[in-house]
């Protein structure tokens, strides 16, 4: 039979062992969920903003009465159309447009492993989609940045935001 | 009576020992676990230093773009005052806090160095230095054209590219 002392001594060994384990586990899922959230991105901001300016193809009456992106987005949400394309629906313009720009943008970096574009507009109560999501790649080990623009088109808020998942270095 | 003290001895001694050792490792798990960020953390430092840079020559006079629709004003640089100011920067030089900054049309197929025909590429600052970093940040381009005989903002986006001396 062990001596008293020695089963105390293991017992408190094993004692230790387990709050260590149990403190590292802790440790690994509070880290682990930090990493899944979304953060907001300065250099993403800096992106949608630029993109907001930027002249568009579409005529909103006549030449030179160019829609800019912001102007498009609400220009889709009021049904209008480009009267320079054939009467192009601004929504199916709009789709074209960012799926060009976003695709060129993700060209120059490469650490983008997949991207998500929608806007969405508040309807009474919730938040309903003003163009099918824009969806490319898959996000897995990444970081998530993410940012957002209102644009204002009567009393109706429109929002259209863009997330990105960035590759995390080993 | 002395041999079983010594044993005893020993024993906690090995025990400490081990017990040393299984704490240097979480703290190397740790660490390690910590500053597997560092370096991703240090190129996004860096992106939002050319970011604020960006933000200053918004703001400068001799960069940023003018015209009615406040947006365009707040965020846009003017592509042809930029024409004008490209490479001529010289004395100046001083103001900017960073090695190069370069200016280029986005997606455009081909890099055609202003001035030129049809350029899209602009040198506003180049120090010369090697050990640099470029660090690419877009925004938008705007420039008066005419259309009709009437005038309108063309605003295409660009990239910013600045060049931070490497530490």
């Amino acid at each position: 039979m062990m001596p008293k002392k020695s089963q105390q001594e293991i017992a408190g060994f094993v004692l230790i062992v387990t709050i260590v384990m149990i403190a590292g586990i802790v440790f690994l899922v509070i880290s682990a969920r930090r990493d899944t959230n979304e953060v907001s991105s300065n250099d993403l901001d800096n992106f949608l903003i630029s993109i907001m300016g930027y002249t568009t193809d579409c005529v909103a009456t006549s030449a030179p009465n160019y829609y800019t992106f912001s102007k498009l987005v609400s220009g889709c949400y009021n049904q209008e159309s480009c009267s320079n394309l054939n009467n192009q629906e601004t929504c199916v313009h709009l789709n074209e447009t960012i799926t060009k720009i976003i695709g060129d943008f993700i060209k120059t970096r490469n650490d983008i492993t997949a991207y998500r574009f929608e806007i969405l507009y508040n309807s009474s109560t919730e938040l309903r989609p003003l163009i099918t999501a824009i969806d490319y790649g898959s996000c897995t080990k990444s970081k998530v940045y993410s940012a957002q623009e209102k644009i204002k088109s009567g009393d109706t808020d429109l929002i259209v935001i863009i997330k990105i998942c960035k590759e995390l270095r080993e | 009576m002395v041999k079983r003290a010594q044993i005893r001895i020993q024993q906690m001694v090995f025990m400490i020992v081990a017990l040393l050792f299984f704490f240097i490792l979480v703290g190397l798990f740790f660490i390690a676990y910590q500053f597997r960020d560092v370096s991703q953390n240090f190129d996004d430092l860096q992106r939002e230093q050319a970011i604020s840079f960006l933000q200053v020559m918004r703001n400068m006079p001799e960069f940023g773009y003018s015209s009615k629709d406040s947006r365009a004003n707040s965020v846009c640089l003017d592509l042809d005052k930029i024409s004008l100011i490209a490479g001529r920067i010289g004395e100046f030089s001083a103001l900017f806090p960073v090695a190069s900054i370069k200016i280029l049309e986005a997606f455009s197929t081909k890099e055609i160095i202003c001035p030129a025909k049809d350029c899209n590429y602009y040198i506003i600052y180049d120090s010369g230095q090697k050990n640099i970093e470029e660090q690419e940040i877009y925004t938008c381009l705007c420039s008066k054209r005419s259309e009709n005989y009437i005038a309108y903002d063309k605003c295409v986006l660009g990239r910013v590219i600045v060049g931070v001396v490497k530490k």
